[in-house]
């Protein structure tokens, strides 16, 4: 049987110290890509390399992310924000 | 629906170059692009109008060509007059007179009373000095009020506000107050010779009786009343005397009179009065004194918005004397309403019992006389 790894204590320092911890580093600048129905936005990406009918192409950094669909359009494109709308057929990640 | 649609945005394709490249580089900027749309070659999206003189520059460099596609929003619409400092200047110089002319009457609020109500709260209101136009103070308000108060005691609470060029006026009709009795202690006397028919008592002691032939001036009702031990106590005297009178009347109507007549021409001027002043438009320099004249108040409108004027239409109807002529039977119908109209007055509900008229023509004069025996109230204060 293998032996249970120990649970360290709960201490009231230790529980404060949970309660005011920061998020690990490199939280809020990761790539996020969220899709809710026809819409789809992708937060802190690098570069917008292709953009085509039914096709988007967007460097992340360490990859890149491929949308293919129909009727693509950008609603709105700021510095490290991209919120499409569109048909989503397909969505492909590749890894440098 | 976006503010940059409203006021000022342009729709745009960007052809050729490195398009992604610019839009990447425009993001960086702060530009803000929005409903890009792929098409050969390139892509056409909206931005905010000032966006694009920022976005120009970059197309340049990444060799993009723009062209603008359409144009929306306020700014666009308004532009051409924009530039035209007159009409800016039109458009503050009536918000400024808008803004002075706030202390004047614009509209008159009479709708909590009824048609009739509102036509003489208007009246009274003029008569105080209140009608479309007038600069309103704390003194005219309470005049206004005190004039609604006063116009013939139809109204038993009223109350006149202003605020920015509105007049209300709300009022509350009075109530019929009933007569309230004289306590005055007087007998009743005959107002004419005649035969007593009936006595209906209601107070005080009656000195007649049924059948009895009375004279003018007889005492029929008197005050005192005399107890069984001979006490006399003084009390009111009412009641209703009827008695058979004779009454005799007489007319004269004339068979060819003069009288003015309307000739059909009239002339009508105008007078506006605003903020104390008043034009007359139109005006005649003389006016014939036979002239009926009509006047009505209304406000001067323009394109259905009421201006605080007040405007007074003045019409003078021409009138001339005319001979007129009428016949011997309406003349004698004439006379005998005349007559009736007399008896009316001398015996107010009189019953005519017999009814014997004669009349006779004299140099273009009808004499008309009557005699009539009528059942009625004798019955008066003696003097």
């Amino acid at each position: 049987m293998p032996k249970r790894s120990k649970r360290p204590r709960s201490t009231p320092r230790r529980s404060i110290k949970e309660l005011f911890a920061q998020p690990p580093a490199q939280l809020y600048s990761r790539t996020t890509i969220y899709q809710c129905g026809n819409e789809m936005e992708i937060e802190n990406f690098k570069t917008l390399l292709d953009y085509e009918d039914g096709l988007i192409r967007v460097d992340l950094g360490h990859g890149t992310l491929t949308v293919t669909g129909a009727r693509l359009e950008i609603a709105a494109l700021e510095k490290g924000r991209l919120r499409l709308r569109g048909i989503f057929i397909k969505t492909e990640f590749s890894y440098d | 629906m976006n503010s940059d649609r409203i006021w000022a945005g342009v729709r745009f394709t960007a052809v050729g170059g490195r398009c992604e490249a610019m839009l990447q580089r425009a993001a960086e900027q702060g530009l803000r692009i929005r409903a890009i749309r792929p098409k050969a070659g390139g892509f056409s999206a909206e931005c905010p109008a000032r966006h694009y003189l920022r976005l120009a520059p970059l197309a340049r460099h990444y060799r993009v060509r723009l062209q603008v596609q359409r144009r929306h929003g306020l700014y666009f619409g308004l532009r051409a007059t924009l530039r035209r400092t007159g009409l800016l200047a039109g458009a503050l110089a009536f918000g400024l007179v808008i803004w002075l002319l706030q202390g004047l009457v614009w509209s008159m609020d009479l709708s909590g009373l009824s048609v009739g109500q509102a036509a003489r709260a208007a009246r009274a209101l003029r008569a105080a000095g209140i009608q479309p136009g007038t600069r309103v103070t704390q003194q005219l308000l309470t005049d206004a009020e005190y004039a609604l108060l006063d116009a013939g005691g139809e109204f038993s609470w009223a109350s006149v506000n202003f605020e920015r060029g509105r007049l209300t006026v709300e009022a509350a009709p009075a109530k019929a107050v009933p007569d309230i009795d004289s306590s005055e202690i007087y007998p009743l006397a005959a107002k004419a010779d005649g035969l007593a028919l009936s006595v209906q008592l209601e107070d005080g002691t009656p000195l007649i009786t049924a059948g009895q032939q009375v004279t003018k001036g007889q005492i029929l009702i008197d005050t005192s009343r005399a107890a069984r031990d001979g006490t006399l106590s003084y009390r009111r005297a009412s009641a209703v005397v009827l008695a058979q009178v004779s009454w005799q009347g007489r007319a004269e109507i004339p068979l060819v009179f003069e009288a003015l007549a309307l000739t059909g021409r009239h002339t009508s001027w105008y007078e506006l009065s605003a903020a104390g002043y008043s034009l007359a438009v139109g005006r005649p320099e003389t006016l014939s004194t036979d002239a009926l004249v009509r006047q009505r108040h209304t406000q001067l409108s323009v394109l259905g918005l009421p201006l605080p004027v007040a405007v007074t239409e003045t019409t003078a109807f021409e009138r001339e004397p005319l001979p007129f002529e009428r016949s011997e039977e309406l003349a004698r119908a004439l006379a005998r309403l005349q007559c009736e109209k007399q008896l009316a007055a001398d015996f107010p509900g009189a019953q005519i019992l017999t009814w014997q008229e004669s009349s006779t023509l004299e140099a273009g004069v009808l004499f008309y006389q009557a005699g009539a025996t009528i059942a009625a109230d004798i019955c008066q204060r003696a003097e």
